[in-house]
């Protein structure tokens, strides 16, 4: 008899799942025992666990969970956000956690870094060569979660690139457009179509650059989140210095630490084809691999000291994250 | 290492870093911590990171790294190449 029900049941939610994990907050579905008034009952019932209950009158119709499907009750439990077997190359609902795989449509994957603010406005911290496609992104673009390259299709789409730090290859040029002049051409149409989202380049020495970094804008706020996965929020910002101790959370190698070994750093970095120097980084111990671009690298105390963008199997190369805020214009969200 | 110590280095690195960048198999100059067998030191060096170590006499003269400038020492480190470090799972296309 039970089993005769819990088979009706499950013929219900395998018909139901994906209407019912589409809808806000919803993160599992499962056949149980309805919980009332906190006791357990004998009656067996859909169980819809959600990130957090919100008051009804706060859903669209369309995100309300119905009393009854097809005659089975349904309960609504709060379970949180789901984590524990999910690891950073997952696709991540209905909230994208820093740390997660994340990517421009055209790209194959990197890592979403930490969430950044400008005034009021949030956007996900990246590189450029993630979100940006080496400069040949345009605002507006769709950042897929997960990236490409861990299953991410156009359905995947969380967030639209917003802007970018031009990446400068001097005499390496790809067949990219010349960014600067594209930015202004954009710019101008902004002002056109009254836009206060400015594509800003950040003009450097030619062919000399200081950062790899780039700016999404989450297609809603509360489809991102600011706790780095296995680290937590950032505490601030730090400086980093010769021996500093930093960890960090990538799509490719999950959560790692490692040692500041170089300061001041100029190296020559090889963009699968063209070659881009870059000045006054850090680098530290090897601690990350392809993929891993965009983790932000944070000390013992939770400061945020760098963003990874490069490296190999002998070293790790970082932008001080100082110099990314300041390119970019915006301050670390804690 | 003391501030004045540190200051110093970085101003001879400064001062030789685009030389040393033209040489044959070098990906990177940095002020950083000496490496002995491996293990990192507490001691102040120019670190010149180099894709592979190859030996001397295998080397043109102009692409020998000296062992110390200006009175620094000069560690050579291989690394390997440095690469942008997104997945090379190449889904959609090479970039």
């Amino acid at each position: 008899m039970i089993d005769e029900l819990a088979n009706r049941i499950g013929c219900i939610k395998r018909q139901y799942l994906n209407d019912l994990l589409s809808r806000r907050n919803v993160v599992a579905c499962g056949i149980g025992y309805k919980i009332s008034r906190g006791v357990r009952t004998h009656q067996l019932s859909l169980i819809v666990s959600v990130t957090h209950k919100v008051h009804p009158s706060a859903l669209t119709p369309g995100d309300l969970i119905p009393p009854e499907v097809d005659g089975v009750r349904t309960d609504v439990v709060a379970t949180g956000v789901l984590r524990a077997q999910q690891n950073p190359a997952d696709r991540w609902r209905p909230v994208v956690p820093p740390g997660a795989s994340i990517g421009h449509h055209r790209i194959s994957a990197g890592t979403f870094g930490c969430l950044v603010r400008r005034g009021g406005e949030l956007f996900i911290l990246s590189n450029n060569h993630v979100l940006a496609d080496m400069n040949r992104g345009q605002p507006g673009d769709a950042i897929l979660q997960p990236g490409a390259a861990d299953g991410g299709t156009m359905e995947d789409r969380v967030a639209e690139l917003a802007e970018f730090v031009p990446l400068d290859f001097g005499t390496d040029e790809p067949r990219c457009p010349v960014a600067g002049s594209l930015a202004g051409l954009l710019n101008a149409l902004a002002t056109l179509l009254g836009s206060s989202h400015r594509l800003q380049p950040v003009r450097q020495t030619l062919g000399l650059n200081r950062v790899d970094a780039a700016l999404a804008r989450p297609l809603s706020p509360d489809r991102v989140e600011n706790e780095i996965l296995y680290i937590g929020a950032p505490a601030g910002v730090g400086a980093a210095t010769l021996g500093t101790r930093v960890q960090k959370t990538g799509r490719t190698t999950g959560y790692t630490t490692g040692i500041i070994t170089q300061i001041d750093a100029t190296v020559r970095i090889d963009y699968y084809g063209p070659s881009a120097l870059f000045d006054g980084q850090l680098i530290a111990s090897p601690m990350s691999q392809g993929g891993d671009s965009g983790a932000v690298a944070l000390d013992e105390q939770r400061r945020v000291v760098g963003l990874i963008f490069a490296g190999s199997d002998g070293a790790t190369v970082i932008n001080p994250i100082d110099d990314v805020l300041s390119a970019l214009n915006v301050d670390i969200v804690v | 290492m003391s501030e004045e110590e540190l200051a110093h280095v970085r101003a001879v690195k400064a001062a030789y870093e685009r030389e040393l960048l033209q040489k044959a198999n070098v990906v990177g100059v940095g002020v950083g911590l000496r490496s002995r067998a491996g293990q990192f030191t507490d001691e102040l060096s120019i670190v010149v990171s180099v894709d592979h170590k190859v030996p001397l006499e295998a080397l043109d003269p102009v692409d020998v790294i000296p062992c110390e400038l200006d009175g620094v020492p000069v560690d050579v480190q291989p690394v390997g190449a440095l690469r942008a470090w997104s997945s090379s799972d190449r889904a959609p296309r090479t970039g």
